[in-house]
């Protein structure tokens, strides 16, 4: 199902492409690798993302596959991602509307699935993030069916809040910048709104079109608990390459 | 305008951690000792205790669970243990936030803990028992957060986990132990059932926190490909029901002192099925 839904999405930014030539329009690839360890999975973690964004006039849609190359069950699906954004301007101030799908099949017969709203506003040198998103867990219809359960397929957590806020060095008109974001999301994963992962980000333009960045992520367990640990933490590196 | 934004969050901030005397400021910064090094206590522990084995001549037996009773004050707590030996419980299952993690709560504790020749208690920890540096006392006094116990009927015997995430986590060394025990021992039994103190799932909004996401999914899928019948939590004061494949969620409701709903789990073993009631005191 997903496989066929990404392809009619595939066919239609390529045929928005075809389109566009009278409106203002933008394409952007982003690719990226995590490295990481954490004290729940076989560590160190390799993940590879690519994400596809199609900016026409005031409407984005991005799509994202995420490939965790280190699990020992390999799945064939890939995370998934479907993200629509439509800019606004409210009072003279730019925020983005986002409404996405997130699809994370972690085991073979387990996949976790989530969908919500978020707003985004940005400031010289802050960005702001907050939504809110169902979380739903769920067996695979051929696991249920081999396994003869008897009982449910689903767990569902609605209302949990994202939320990110980001500190810049520099305002976006340098070429480098230099960020410290809070945060409970990431492209392909929403924690509870009680696990906040802290972010350090570098990113360096090359030429306007082409820009590499750098992003040490920390995530630590039992912040609201009042009793931390260390959770795990991993690097990310990778580009964002703009063709207008 | 930015200088709006940084006074608000030192505002927050400001809330967050002027709370009351319960908590322990110093554990939001970093807990006391790593859930590894509790795990690796309790493993030497367990080396030289061994692992309990209940054996009973009932093919039908019970064992009645509690969390969140925050010692303290003891009135529930004493409701709860004239319930377990009216009800003639085989073992009883303390899980987490027993107390609040002071020494003279452990005192307490350790005084009113029923007997051993009168009744096997379990005890894991939670994140307030560690409060105050009170995993020392909660060693001290009781030995590991992390073991199993197994109970032998004349038909079949039941595996029971107890897990430590008393800090919001298994870590790694005990999510390996778990595996491992699931891995060797789950076929041996008949039932299996997991403890642990932090709920897993959001059902409601709280400022409690659960486990990460990833650690969630890592566990789940070895839950439902072991088979594990049912996982026991308390942490969130209020009770819920979550059912995914054949593994049960529980969450009960605190025994604290002053709650209105306060209550306890009771689970009936048979040689057909683990049913469970939640019970209001």
């Amino acid at each position: 199902m997903f496989l066929s839904v990404r392809i009619i999405l595939i066919m239609l930014i390529l045929l928005l492409i075809c389109m566009s030539k009278s409106v203002k329009s933008q394409f952007q690839i982003e690719l990226y690798e995590d490295i990481g360890r954490y004290n729940s999975v076989a560590s160190p973690f390799f993940k590879t993302a690519a994400m596809v964004s199609f900016q026409c006039d005031e409407y984005v849609v991005s799509i994202g596959n995420q490939w965790n190359v280190s699990k020992k069950d390999l799945i064939s699906v890939p995370d998934l991602f479907i993200n629509y954004t439509h800019k606004f301007v409210v009072f003279k101030q730019a925020i983005d509307v986002q409404a996405f799908l997130l699809y994370i099949p972690f085991t073979p017969p387990l996949y976790e699935l989530d969908w919500g709203v978020l707003a985004a506003y940005s400031l010289q040198r802050f960005r702001f993030k907050l939504g809110t998103h169902f979380r739903m867990y769920r067996i695979s219809r051929t696991a249920f069916e081999e396994n003869v359960l008897h009982h449910k397929r689903n767990i569902f957590e609605y209302f949990n809040m994202m939320y990110l806020v980001t500190y810049y060095i520099n305002r976006p008109d340098k070429r480098w910048n230099v960020g410290f974001s809070l945060t409970n999301i990431d492209h392909f994963m929403i924690n509870q709104e009680t696990n906040p992962v802290f972010n350090l980000q570098m990113s360096y333009d090359i030429v306007p079109t082409f820009k590499l960045f750098l992003e040490g992520w920390y995530k630590s367990a039992g912040a609201f608990n009042l009793s931390v640990n260390p959770f795990g933490f991993f690097i990310r590196s990778g580009c964002v390459c703009k063709i207008q | 305008m930015q200088n709006s934004i940084i006074k608000t969050i030192c505002l927050l901030s400001y809330l967050v951690f002027s709370s009351c005397e319960k908590i322990d400021l110093r554990s939001a910064l970093m807990s006391y000792e790593k859930v590894s090094e509790r795990f690796d206590q309790s493993m030497e522990w367990n080396t030289r205790q061994g692992y309990p084995k209940i054996v009973t001549s009932d093919d039908a037996y019970k064992i009645m669970v509690m969390a969140d009773s925050h010692i303290g004050s003891t009135e529930n707590y004493d409701l709860f243990i004239k319930d377990v030996l009216q009800k003639k419980s085989l073992a009883v299952v303390m899980n987490g936030d027993i107390t609040t993690g002071r020494s003279e709560d452990y005192n307490t504790l350790s005084a009113i803990r029923p007997d051993k020749n009168d009744i096997e208690s379990f005890l894991t920890v939670g994140n307030h028992d560690l409060y105050f540096n009170g995993w020392e006392e909660f060693y001290a006094r009781f030995g590991a957060s992390v073991y199993y116990f197994t109970v032998k009927s004349p038909l079949a015997s039941d595996l029971f986990i107890c897990l430590d995430s008393g800090s919001g986590t298994l870590g790694e060394k005990q999510m390996q132990w778990l595996k491992r025990i699931l891995e060797n021992k789950r076929k041996e039994y008949r039932h299996c059932v997991v403890f642990t103190h932090v709920n897993f799932f959001r059902t409601r909004h709280t400022g409690s926190t659960n486990l990460l996401v990833e650690e969630l999914h890592t566990l789940m899928h070895m839950f439902h490909e072991y088979q594990v019948n049912m996982i026991i939590t308390g942490h969130d004061h209020i009770k819920s029901v979550e059912v995914l494949g054949n593994t049960t969620y529980l969450t009960m409701d605190a025994l604290l002192d002053g709650n209105e709903q306060a209550g306890y789990l009771l689970l009936h073993i048979d040689e057909k099925e683990l049913n469970y009631t939640f019970v209001n005191l």
